[in-house]
């Protein structure tokens, strides 16, 4: 029961993050619409009819989810199925404490590999690829290092030697 | 009548030890350029051409053939593996390729898709060799109007085939259509949406879009998930503290010959996939990203089965993959018969016959056959090889969906950084591909469909340029979309969503009568 109630609840927030994200996407369709009326040269002609369709689409949607469901609740049903369920992947094995900090132990290995990077590339792959996959938690000295070095040594091949990348990159 | 001396030639020019070895090399070569993020069939073949200039036409010609048809195989690979897309006709294959992944049934979606394109492609050939003059003629009828139609068609095929999210897909094709708009008007000049950023001045380009949109967004994911691919995360116990799972898979495995058996099975799919893949491929411009969407709603919506489709469909991978690779000698139909190139792979490919010097144009078969059908045959030797040689590769890369996702994710991510990087050198592009991958995860969870983006992206220049043009042809008269060609395609996409209402509401129903009982 508490596990129904759970998923209800999780399914709520998700209906509310998306009528969020609806109406941010309605402002932002506006403003730009604001904007492509007043190119010249008809330049803003096909973008203001694309803008519009995007402006009907939003309402459209705040109207069926506020209003349409309210007064046919069957109709909740179509949004299960169909892609959605591989489009959001599967459930995380983590509590948010930790997908959060593994989600920093990547940008923080990107950030890294950029400026590694600007020294020499195939290091930089070498040193975040190994340090990322240490970080979120892989032990296996086999499996790591192998992985990096094989890694390491296939963008040498393929975009060092054979497209012609510089060592020093960005 | 078969000219039996025109065959010898052709045999002659193409079973030489130089010609097949180049084209086992190009196939290898292609099949790992399909693979990786970022690159794809035109950067594979723009790299061979500076090395095609000191070999003869037909072996030139044979090694960028190779290259071509196995880096639009090669994008099935990942795909499959890694929901990752090398090229955008690869994108309906992760629909279903995806999910067979993972449900550890990889060995059976690689299976499908390898024959599948092997058919697709060899279908295509055979169109290409009888057909192209004939099938040259119909494409070059097509006017402005029918273009934006043909555009129009390709959206709604979108929104068709992700349902249960069809008001989500279609704010999902705006933003793409306008991420299409940045930079430079196509047909006034005019500068548009750039924010004095110098960046998007000339415009967003289309690889990190896709890379972002699928590679990055399903390596984030993947991390934030757990586990391997294969895994089914939702039996898996809660956290242990940070340290992953083994990830032993639980799921039965198939084997690459139970797929292409399986594949074998439907031949009807095969076949009528191929066929759409033939149709859209002779239209310049619009028809490769649109026919493997355009295969997939037709296998989903005449499929007795067609809930399966998007959870692991045999044809849900046969659709995308005999029509992609259909495509490819179907676009070399106007690109020899009209000199327009289909796509950016056929415009380089282009490029290479005219430096070899050869005419271009009707009048290719009449001045120079032996080069002409040479050029074919070593395209079909190229599906045999890539046949071959993607069995070998496919199966060695199975083992990918197996590894914990902290070594595939950040190797993913890294080679999207780099991939996207190595296509204009421009760090810029990786940065804006890992944003889009950022943003992308968000609008995945709130199921917003990917897939449509990346359409709107594609459709953006072709829709404004013949929307505008229809109308200078037409002085302005809206009348020119009611011709009976346009009006047929706008007739089409009518009935496309009409289908799809019904199916919804009957499907309502249907739901509803069950939940009673």
């Amino acid at each position: 029961m508490d596990l129904q109630n759970r998923n209800l609840d999780k399914r709520e927030l998700e209906r509310y993050a998306s009528l969020f994200a609806v109406v941010v996407f309605l402002g932002l369709f506006a403003y730009l619409h604001s904007l492509a009326v007043d190119y010249p040269r008809r330049g803003g002609q096909f973008p203001v009819l694309v803008l519009r369709a995007g402006i009907f689409f939003c309402i459209a949607y705040l109207v069926y989810q506020t209003i349409v469901l309210q007064l046919y609740p069957s109709l909740k049903r179509d949004e299960n199925g169909g892609m959605g369920e591989y489009l959001k992947g599967s459930k995380s094995q983590f509590d948010v404490a930790i997908r959060f900090k593994r989600g920093i132990i990547l940008l923080t290995g990107i950030i890294a590999f950029y400026a590694i990077g600007t020294v020499n590339l195939v290091l930089a792959v070498f040193v975040c690829y190994t340090a990322i996959m240490l970080a979120l938690g892989k032990r296996d000295p086999k499996l790591v290092i192998g992985s990096a070095g094989g890694l390491s040594i296939f963008v040498y091949l393929v975009f060092v030697i054979i497209l012609d990348v510089p060592l020093e990159v960005f | 009548m078969v000219d039996i001396n025109l065959l010898i030639a052709v045999l002659e020019n193409v079973l030489t030890a130089k010609v097949l070895l180049l084209i086992l090399l190009g196939v290898t070569y292609g099949i790992i350029f399909g693979v990786i993020p970022g690159l794809g069939p035109p950067l594979a073949i723009a790299l061979l051409i500076p090395i095609t200039i000191g070999l003869d036409p037909v072996a030139g010609l044979a090694l960028l053939g190779a290259a071509y048809i196995a880096a639009v195989y090669g994008g099935a690979i990942s795909a499959i593996l890694l929901n990752t897309p090398g090229e955008p006709t690869s994108v309906a294959t992760t629909f279903d390729g995806y999910p067979l992944a993972r449900q550890g049934k990889a060995h059976i979606a690689l299976g499908v898709s390898l024959l599948s394109s092997f058919v697709g492609g060899v279908i295509s050939l055979i169109a290409l060799v009888l057909l192209a003059p004939l099938l040259a003629d119909v494409a070059i009828q097509f006017g402005a109007a029918e273009y934006f139609a043909i555009g129009v068609f390709g959206l709604v095929v979108i929104a068709a085939v992700s349902r249960g999210a069809l008001l989500k897909g279609g704010i999902a094709s705006v933003l793409g259509l306008l991420l299409g708009f940045v930079g430079f008007s196509p047909t006034t000049g005019v500068s548009r949406f750039t924010f004095d950023i110098s960046y998007l001045s000339s415009g967003l380009s289309l690889v990190p879009i896709v890379v972002g949109l699928f590679a990055i967004s399903e390596a984030i994911m993947l991390v934030d998930q757990g586990g391997t691919i294969t895994s089914d995360s939702d039996d898996v116990a809660a956290s242990n503290g940070g340290e992953t799972p083994s990830g032993e898979i639980s799921v039965p495995t198939g084997s690459l010959v139970e797929g292409i058996r399986e594949a074998a099975k439907r031949p009807g799919s095969m076949l009528r996939s191929s066929l759409i893949g033939v149709g859209f491929g002779i239209i310049p411009g619009v028809g490769a990203a649109i026919a493997n969407f355009v295969a997939y709603f037709d296998l989903q919506s005449s499929s007795k089965e067609s809930d399966k489709f998007g959870k692991g469909a045999i044809d849900g991978v046969i659709g995308p993959e005999a029509s992609n690779n259909a495509v490819t000698a179907a676009a070399l139909i106007p690109t020899l018969v009209l000199a327009i190139p289909g796509n950016v792979a056929t415009t380089l490919l282009l490029g290479a016959l005219v430096f070899y010097d050869i005419r271009i144009g009707p009048l290719l078969f009449a001045e120079t056959p032996e080069l002409a059908y040479s050029f074919f045959a070593a395209i079909l030797i190229a599906n045999v090889a890539m046949f071959v040689i993607g069995y070998f590769v496919s199966s060695r890369l199975i083992p990918l969906t197996k590894l914990p996702v902290e070594i595939i994710g950040p190797g993913v991510i890294i080679m999207s950084i780099i991939g996207t990087f190595a296509l204009n050198f421009q760090m810029l592009d990786s940065v804006l591909a890992l944003i889009v991958g950022t943003l992308t995860v968000m609008l995945r969870k709130l199921e917003f469909p990917p897939v449509n983006i990346v359409f709107g992206l594609i459709l953006a220049p072709i829709l404004e340029t013949n929307y505008q043009r229809a109308l200078q042809l037409s002085g302005g008269e809206y009348g020119i979309f009611l011709d009976p060609g346009p009006l047929t395609l706008f007739a089409l996409s009518a009935i496309v969503i009409g289908y799809n209402l019904v199916k919804a509401i009957t499907g309502v129903q249907i739901m509803d009568r069950v939940v009673k009982r």
